[in-house]
């Protein structure tokens, strides 16, 4: 919120630095986000025009005789409405004025003008600085002493304040005196509110149907008013709020909001039959166009304000069209009630209207509030307006027995919540600052009566707060949690991810993070549709982009790779762990984390010597077989993974027979549809979940180490293409005295039939017990040899 | 010739040592070799005298004539291997200023690393790890955080509704707005004492500029226990600011508004950009501090709701935004760098 330095001093006495003022404030939690200096008008005065006469050149011109503490100036004026016996702001050469034509600020020089002298320049709100008004001079209020510097008279200064929601009260410019004169010490001084006098003799009939909804409606009718522009002062304080003046009656309603926080209203009492106003639901379908032309069709749940047989405002949100206020009014009603913050709310959200009224009503106002606006409002017009007159003022009250709410404190609740103790006289002086009143204040407790104004204020804790914010919290000790340290139930899944993090990045891969919405189309373009499950979609997507939970990761590694294909040099070894989202049965999504990477383009950055290699399939793979490594699975590979992948270069990696995951390279048409130039892209996809699921223990078990000897041999086997060499190999670690077996050599090409493949297979072998006799060897190696030539028909080679 | 003694012996070993040091070729050592060392060398000559000497002669020489034997035959080899360094082929020589054969380094996002630099500090406090979901139930992310259906307080999160009908419920679910959510999960999991940390993604309905994205991370924390009160939440997040940004920041606590603790307060650290000088500073906008987070004493309604005693069990709760101090430690400029996944962005941290 907005408000002028000015306005606030009308209540509160502020002789401290403005700074000073607006860092206080912010740390007792009213957020100060700026302070906008108006002002810097050296060598700007007060000057009366003694006369004005025709420039002898110009026919649009005058020629003006301006005096100050009885020195006069020749000036040239072009202004309409300059007139001998007004008072004006004098701009003397040196002085610093916006330009409109050249939108800036300059340093006035004395001047011929058509051949004429100007001594100065007689200033519009616009060159001024203080307004947009630049048809005419800025004329003055006739007791303004001339010779005056313009700075003590004009100069202002606005606060932007940042309320919180809780904080209804300071929604208005008393609320956040109240604060500064507790902050400050200086004392709080309120307009008056008492009822203004006035025959009531015109009939006013308010009718509550809605209790619930309205507990309380207060109106006066005023009559014979003069709908005319507002007075300077009254403007001035608007327009420094951030509010467009309107007219006298309508800127008093929103000055009364702004200064009291009681939201009001003025109907034309004429557009009234008979002043019957009836404060009830709306009826299913009844239309009502508002002040602003919007034309709303009301449903049965709406609170509306209504004359005996239509609509006529949405209550505690907008006027409207029907009854306004014209040029033409000269009789209005004003209305201040309380409206039902729950309901307030759900309509504005309903028909999508957020005004300053609405604002207020929904965080639930007093229904003290309403007369003390009413009466401000009903002394401000009959004050501001001679001939209008109070006719007729109404309260109804459906529960004037209600009782403000008392909260005790004692010192015990002051030690638990802050670990500090507190006088509780200080807290006594503090609270009753604030407008609280203490009773009963012993050594240990006393009892606190909560105004009207705070309904945030209902437990011993947010007393605690009033007092610490004002007090301060560099007051409150520091000391480290003293409490015993929890058992840790450290959480698996959270290390487990952590580590596969790091080992990624050890293998050369760099993370991404992005983002978990996606659309129907991205996923589409992986050719996936036969087994991703139904997106969860968003209700209120914010773009076309992101209008669903995603169901797979790999969209978002590819279209990063895509996006970096033509910025950056690579290598391209990219991975992402986040989640997708699965519909399920219980309510809340599956939340499935997935770890999934993309693979292309040069195996390192390039290098003098070489580089030019570049990455495949194997490459990809030795990155999640370290994975698995780590994770102690032993997993297998079986080949044709799914539709983002081509079918003869990709597999699907299973786990105790569970599939966990796939990998392989992207076919020619996914990378197509992501636009992606790379020949191949090989990617993984791995179910994370699955993985936490099936580990059971983590911990390696120790293996005892032979003492005896190792024996190695290689065998060639040349054995059909589309053999599986780990079907082999598992195959072999099943004889005895084999340890492990690895693959040195795969050869395919014209010492092999077409259709076959060599393999080389390291066969390592030792025993517990001996050291392995050559004989003993040859005879396992035979058995080896029966073993895959019938299995497999290998042949040596 | 001279005779031979033990001042002989040293002056030959002068000698041969000053002519050894400027012989530069292999056949100027030899002849060195042959002229001192050689059987008819100079030594071999001195030395034939020694049948002519006294017993003691004899003893003194044959000592000062093993040490000049074994001394010539050292500075022999180091002259030897001198040349041999001195004549290695031209083909042999390295360039060893070209650049070494790039290892490829992977990194973790720096969204991940800052998440990681800060669990570590709580972690050191005796705080554990959790995660929770990110699709949340509306009455977990706000009704059990003291916001009801229709509280005003409901506008400080603009949410992301997810639609149910997938999800075979009538129940309002939504993209959590903070990780706050957990607090109510954990407390009604376990029982005190808790202290935790949660981090995790974070989604809100906003227009993204320099400073606001609609995906972002937050750490919540959470300390529950007999006896805790807000100077322990002093404590710890003074502790955590110091291990942070450096003991030489100055911290405060100003009173501030979330609906699920009382007191409420944010904490901010004095600017490390301009300590407060500078009205245009681009970090702190001429205020001198920089918020860093939210924190308060956990509200007694969160408490009861979750079956705890507010009498009995009282806490602190707090939530930061990793990315804020990601931008702060690395000078980033905008928070729409985060999940742009460049990776002239990325590679850089």
């Amino acid at each position: 919120m907005k408000l002028s330095l000015n306005w606030l001093k009308q209540y509160v006495n502020i002789n401290t630095d403005v700074a000073d003022l607006a860092h206080n404030l912010t740390m007792a939690g009213l957020e100060v986000n700026e302070v906008i200096t108006i002002g810097d008008w050296r060598e700007c005065y007060v000057g009366l025009v003694t006369s004005v006469e025709k420039h002898p050149n110009a026919d649009r011109l005058s020629l003006c005789s301006v005096e100050i503490d009885s020195e006069r100036f020749q000036v040239v004026c072009g202004a309409p409405n300059v007139e001998a016996g007004i008072k004006i702001c004098l701009a003397r050469p040196g002085a610093r004025l916006y330009n409109p034509r050249s939108n800036s600020y300059e340093k006035l020089k004395a001047n011929k003008i058509r051949g004429v002298t100007s001594e100065g320049m007689i200033c519009s709100e616009l060159e001024l600085g203080i307004g947009e008004d630049h048809n005419g001079i800025l004329i003055l209020p006739a007791e303004t002493a001339v010779g005056t510097n313009i700075e003590s008279i004009l100069s202002d200064m606005i606060l932007d304040v940042e309320l919180t929601p809780n904080r209804v009260d300071c929604y208005s410019v008393t609320g956040i005196a109240r604060e500064i004169s507790a902050l400050t010490g200086q004392a709080l001084c309120l307009p008056n509110l008492d009822f203004p006098s006035g025959n009531t003799d015109v009939p006013l009939s308010i009718n509550i149907e809605a209790p619930d909804l309205c507990p309380r409606y207060t109106g006066a009718i005023i009559k014979n008013v003069t709908i005319q522009e507002s007075p300077e002062w009254l403007k001035d304080r608007l327009a420094k709020s951030g509010l467009n003046p309107i007219n006298n009656i309508v800127d008093i309603t929103n000055f009364v909001m702004y200064e009291l926080n009681q939201p009001m209203h003025a109907f034309d009492l004429n557009t009234i039959p008979n002043g019957i106003i009836k404060v009830r639901r709306a009826v299913k379908d009844e239309p009502l166009t508002l002040l602003d032309g919007q034309s709303l069709k009301l449903d049965s749940d709406t609170l509306v304000i209504a004359d005996d047989t239509k609509p006529i405002a949405l209550a505690g949100i907008m006027g409207g069209q029907n009854t306004q206020i014209t040029s033409s009014t000269t009789d209005i009603l004003l209305e201040a009630a309380t409206f039902n913050g729950f309901n307030n709310r759900i309509s504005s959200d309903k028909y999508r209207i957020k005004t300053d009224a609405s604002l207020r009503f929904e965080k639930s106002l007093s229904e003290e509030l309403p007369i003390k606006g009413l009466n401000r409002a009903i002394s401000l017009i009959t004050d501001m307006l001679d001939t209008s007159t109070l006719a007729a003022y109404l309260d109804i009250d459906t529960n004037p027995e209600r009782k403000p709410l008392k909260v005790n404190l004692d010192t015990d609740k002051i030690q638990s919540v802050l670990g500090m103790e507190l006088n509780l006289n200080t807290c006594t002086e503090v609270l009753q600052s604030l407008g609280f009143e203490c009773s009963n204040v012993t050594n240990n407790q006393l009892t606190c009566t909560i105004p009207y104004w705070r309904n945030d204020v209902t437990l011993p804790e947010d007393l605690i707060e009033e007092i610490i914010r004002i007090i301060g919290y560099d007051e409150v000790p520091t000391r480290m949690l003293t409490t015993e340290i929890p058992h840790h139930k450290t959480d698996n899944q959270y290390t487990l991810k952590e580590s596969v993090r790091d080992l990624f990045v050890a293998s050369g891969l760099q993370e991404i993070i992005s983002y978990p919405l996606t659309d129907a189309t991205s996923l589409a373009k992986l050719e996936l549709s036969d087994i991703l499950p139904n997106s969860i979609n968003v209700l209120n997507p914010m773009s076309g982009l992101y209008t669903q939970l995603r169901t797979s990761l790999r969209q978002n590694l590819l279209a990063t790779l895509q996006q970096n294909q033509y910025n950056h040099e690579g290598p391209f070894k990219l991975f992402e762990l986040g989640r997708v989202f699965y519909p399920s049965d219980n309510g809340l999504p599956e939340e499935i984390e997935t770890i999934t990477g993309v693979c292309a383009g040069k195996k390192r950055e390039s290098h003098w010597s070489d580089g030019s290699e570049n990455i495949s399939f194997y490459d990809t793979k030795g990155i999640i077989e370290q994975l698995f490594s780590h994770l102690n699975m032993d997993v297998s590979y079986v080949i044709n993974a799914d539709g983002t992948y081509i079918p003869t270069q990709s597999a699907t990696i299973f786990y105790n027979d569970n599939v966990i995951g796939t990998i392989g390279a992207v076919k020619k048409s996914v990378l197509q549809n992501f636009d992606i130039h790379f020949e191949t892209v090989f990617m993984f996809d791995i179910n994370f979940n699955k993985i936490i699921e099936s580990k059971t223990s983590t911990a390696n078990k120790f293996e005892q180490i032979s003492r005896f000897p190792e024996a190695i041999r290689d065998l060639a086997l040349v054995v059909d293409q589309r053999i599986a060499s780990d079907d082999i190999t598992k195959q072999i670690l099943t004889q005895k005295y084999v340890t492990s077996v690895e693959i040195f050599d795969v050869y395919v090409g014209e010492e092999v039939e077409s259709n076959k493949k060599s393999l080389g297979f390291r066969i390592h072998m030792q025993s517990m017990d001996d050291t392995l006799t050559n004989e003993l060897i040859i005879e396992q190696i035979d058995k080896i040899m029966t073993l895959v030539s019938n299995k497999f028909n290998a042949q040596l080679r | 010739m001279s005779k031979l003694s033990p001042q002989t012996l040293k002056n030959l070993h002068r000698d041969a040592s000053e002519e050894l040091n400027s012989i530069d070729t292999s056949s100027g050592i030899d002849d060195w070799r042959i002229k001192f060392l050689g059987r008819r060398g100079e030594l071999a000559q001195l030395l034939s005298q020694i049948p002519s000497l006294s017993d003691d002669e004899k003893r003194a020489v044959g000592i000062e004539a093993n040490k000049t034997k074994q001394s010539l035959e050292t500075l022999l080899s180091i002259a030897i291997s001198r040349l041999d360094e001195a004549n290695i082929p031209e083909t042999d020589h390295l360039d060893v200023t070209l650049p070494g054969v790039p290892i490829y380094e992977g990194k973790l996002h720096p969204t991940t690393q800052v998440v990681r630099e800060i669990s570590q500090i709580f972690l050191r406090m005796g705080f554990d790890i959790s995660e929770g979901p990110e699709v949340e139930w509306d009455i977990y992310n706000f009704e059990k955080l003291n916001i009801p259906v229709g509280h005003p307080a409901r506008d400080m999160w603009n949410t992301l509704w997810i639609d149910n009908t997938e999800l075979n419920t009538q129940n309002t679910i939504l993209l959590r707005t903070h990780t706050s959510p957990m607090q109510a999960r954990l407390m009604e999991q376990t029982s005190p004492p808790i202290r935790v940390i949660v981090p995790g993604k974070c989604y809100r309905y906003e227009a993204t500029d320099a400073t606001h994205e609609w995906h972002f991370y937050q750490i919540e924390g959470l300390a529950v226990d007999k006896g805790i009160n807000f100077s322990d939440l002093k404590g710890t997040l003074y502790e955590f600011a110091r291990q942070m940004f450096g003991s030489d920041r100055k911290v405060r606590f100003r009173c501030d508004y979330f609906p699920f603790v009382e007191p409420g307060v944010d904490m901010s650290i004095d600017c490390f950009s301009c300590g407060g000088s500078l009205v245009q500073c681009r970090i702190c906008k001429g205020t001198g501090w920089i918020e860093i987070m939210g924190a308060g004493m956990v509200h007694p309604k969160v408490l009861s709701g979750v079956g705890y005693d507010p009498e009995e069990y009282t806490g602190f709760a707090f939530g930061l935004g990793p990315e804020r101090i990601a931008m702060l430690k690395y000078g980033i400029d905008d928070i729409r760098h985060f999940y742009s996944n460049n990776l002239k962005f990325l590679r850089q941290f």
